[in-house]
């Protein structure tokens, strides 16, 4: 699914910038926790996610669903369910 | 100077609020950080409470421990003034949060060292089978879902004789896990803390609060929520995730409910400032807003400069800064500035103060925190010779009035220590020892430091203890017991280093350090909720210790900051790996 796959590469990068460390080493099947994320981070990261998707998202996203690919798949149903989309990198809107 | 708090208990407040303010509202709830869920008068509460208080009087008696988990703010308020009715003492608990962790640890360990008889929570579905499975201990207590106790129930509350000196409730917010200390806080030392908080804030019926602070916390319920009560004005409440997941809900509501009264730890006013952009600031009009007090934390300049450039233009005036100097054992304030003074600054030079001499004029900016007001007695002391420091020096804090607790729970020794401490020349006393160091400059208490092992994070405190134990087993190769960790102030915050032993390199063949390094960030994170800005991986013997082998944590701190801990090398083998 190609917006489940945008949102983990997403987060990915996000988790990388917030560590500050290399892409490579952030795991998509891991908890956020075993990352080195603080619970703080965690909850900033629901907001990013709630800017990048323009959805409304529980402050628990990432507790609720601990691995970037866990998250990515819920928030790409609720992408789904209402008919949203992701912004195309590099280029606004049409 | 002291003055005699509006009520003798917390019991008698509710009743006689209720009476004067009947359907004014008192606790409004915004569940979402947005929207007004629910509303309680102050006869409301009142009601609630007798309903609440007469199911606790089916198995509680006066004087039995009820320890409260609730996220949700009405169902907490509920559940603790039904105790204060009831006469059971209060024992608010942070709620786990999902996934294992510490928490359930610290839950555990108050559960156990106030003897819990009860465990009053939500009857949200995640809450007691997810911690009785982390805990199965904590199944003993029996558990009450306060938002399944009806109003109704309220008729069969029986009247229970409450007296100022009996205890309304244990702060657990001292204290690591291995060793938690309740702060025994009396009715009348609730009260009289609240005299003294609404007495310098100058707080009446007219103000308005909004606070995400969490209610287990003293500044949440001791700084908003029982100031609300005792003052006799409102406050709207909302989830402290829902602030830090967007913290512009906080000022939104600010603006809404045309608040007076707000405050936070320095990293929500930081949070502000860096997550809520330019163009999402253009709504908000906070010129209610008189009181913006700040405390929990260390108050730093920069943060309170940076809120004022960046809210100013929306209303935001400095002279509304609050700065406050608090801590569990004197209940929550110890001292407050001036109204409308905002917030003194001085600077000094900081190459005299780490040597504990106080010279003004130099390159380190410090805000004061007030002085002492009504009952409240400030020494400084020096804590070796337990004298008056002079004027010029830093010493440790020592407090007096009647707002200082009885002593930790079930903690004799301790307290005497702590709570009973007179100066060495007049016999002056009891004093309460902060451990908190400081001095007093031209009326205003400055803090520069403190004697105890703590780190405070995000406004709430961590023991070293309980994150060396997590970080020293995280890699087979570390030394589970020469580990260290501390807080270093860098960078406008605090920051967590972990400085630990490695086995010997013949040990550790084929161990690469970047890995055992991101072990230990992730376990302490996994288990604190923290993250820990560096790790310092050093051998074995390069831990300071006493002779009798105890970690001394000032000492590395020292030669850490000094450069002079001997860092591991990577043992050979990963050095050829990288070398490829």
């Amino acid at each position: 699914m190609r917006e489940r796959d945008q949102i983990a590469d997403w987060l990915v990068e996000r988790v990388a910038e917030t560590l500050a460390i290399d892409i490579a080493l952030v795991r998509s099947d891991i908890a956020f926790s075993d990352l080195g994320l603080s619970s703080m981070q965690a909850v900033e990261l629901s907001d990013d996610l709630q800017r990048f998707t323009s959805l409304m998202l529980p402050p628990t996203l990432v507790f609720d669903y601990p691995t970037i690919d866990g998250a990515a798949g819920f928030v790409a149903q609720e992408l789904a369910r209402a008919g949203g989309s992701l912004p195309v990198p590099g280029q606004s809107r049409r | 100077m002291s003055t005699t708090p509006k009520a003798p208990t917390m019991a008698s407040l509710l009743r006689s609020q209720a009476s004067a303010l009947g359907a004014k509202p008192a606790y409004r709830y915004l569940a979402d950080g947005c929207e007004e869920t629910r509303t309680l008068t102050f006869e409301g509460i009142y009601l609630e409470a007798r309903a609440v208080a007469a199911r606790l009087q089916q198995r509680l008696d006066p004087g039995d421990r009820a320890v409260i988990l609730a996220n949700d703010s009405i169902e907490f308020i509920r559940a603790f003034m039904g105790c204060q009715l009831a006469g059971v003492i209060a024992v608010p608990a942070a709620p786990p949060f999902p996934g294992p962790g510490k928490r359930v640890a610290t839950l555990r360990a108050i559960v156990a060292d106030c003897s819990a008889r009860a465990i009053v929570t939500t009857n949200s579905a995640d809450s007691r089978d997810r911690i009785v499975a982390a805990a199965p201990e904590l199944a003993n207590p029996e558990w009450i879902a306060v938002d399944r106790i009806a109003v109704e129930r309220a008729a069969e509350f029986r009247e229970q004789p409450v007296r100022p000196d009996d205890v309304s409730f244990l702060q657990y917010t001292s204290g690591s896990t291995s060793t938690p200390k309740g702060v025994v806080v009396t009715h009348d030392a609730l009260m009289h803390n609240e005299e003294l908080i609404a007495t310098s804030w100058v707080l009446g019926p007219d103000d308005v609060a909004v606070s995400w602070l969490p209610l287990f916390h003293d500044m949440g319920l001791i700084g908003t929520v029982f100031p609300a009560l005792y003052a006799g004005f409102e406050a709207v409440l909302m989830p402290p995730l829902s602030f830090v997941q967007r913290p512009e809900r906080w000022l939104r509501a600010i603006t809404r409910y045309g608040a007076t009264v707000c405050g936070a730890p320095d990293f929500g006013y930081a949070l502000c400032v860096r997550r809520i952009p330019p163009h999402e600031r253009e709504q908000l009009d906070v010129s209610s807003w008189r009181v913006a007090f700040s405390g929990a934390e260390p108050v730093r300049a920069r943060t309170l400069d940076a809120f004022a450039e960046a809210f100013g233009p929306h209303g935001f005036d400095a002279r509304s800064w609050f700065p406050c100097y608090g801590l569990a054992e004197c209940t929550l304030m110890a001292t407050a500035v001036e109204p409308r003074a905002g917030a003194p600054r001085l600077t000094l030079r900081s190459s005299a103060l780490q040597e504990g001499r106080v010279a003004p004029g130099g390159e380190q900016t410090l805000v004061g925190c007030g002085i002492e007001r009504l009952h409240r007695r400030v020494e400084i002391v020096d804590p070796v010779t337990r004298r008056r420091s002079g004027r010029t020096h830093v010493g440790e804090i020592w407090l007096a009035g009647p707002d200082i607790c009885a002593g930790y729970w079930k903690r004799p020794e301790e307290s005497e220590h702590v709570f009973g401490a007179r100066l060495e020349d007049s016999g002056d006393g009891p004093f309460l020892r902060t451990g908190d160091l400081g001095f007093i400059h031209d009326d205003q208490l400055f803090i520069t430091g403190r004697l105890k092992d703590i780190l405070i994070v995000g406004g709430r405190n961590h023991y070293p203890q309980d994150i060396e134990a997590t970080a020293g087993t995280a890699h087979d190769a570390m030394l589970e017991h020469d580990c260290v960790a501390f807080a270093l102030e860098r960078d406008a915050r605090e920051q967590v280093i972990v400085v630990a032993a490695l086995q010997p390199e013949h040990d550790r063949v084929g161990v690469s350090l970047d890995d055992i390094a991101r072990r230990v960030r992730a376990a302490v994170s996994a288990e604190h909720g923290i993250s820990v800005d560096e790790v310092v991986l050093v051998d074995r013997r390069s831990i300071p210790k006493t002779s009798s082998g105890k970690l001394q944590r000032g000492a590395c701190r020292a030669a850490f900051e000094r450069g002079e801990l001997r860092r591991a090398r990577a043992s050979a083998v990963v050095e050829l790996q990288g070398a490829r």
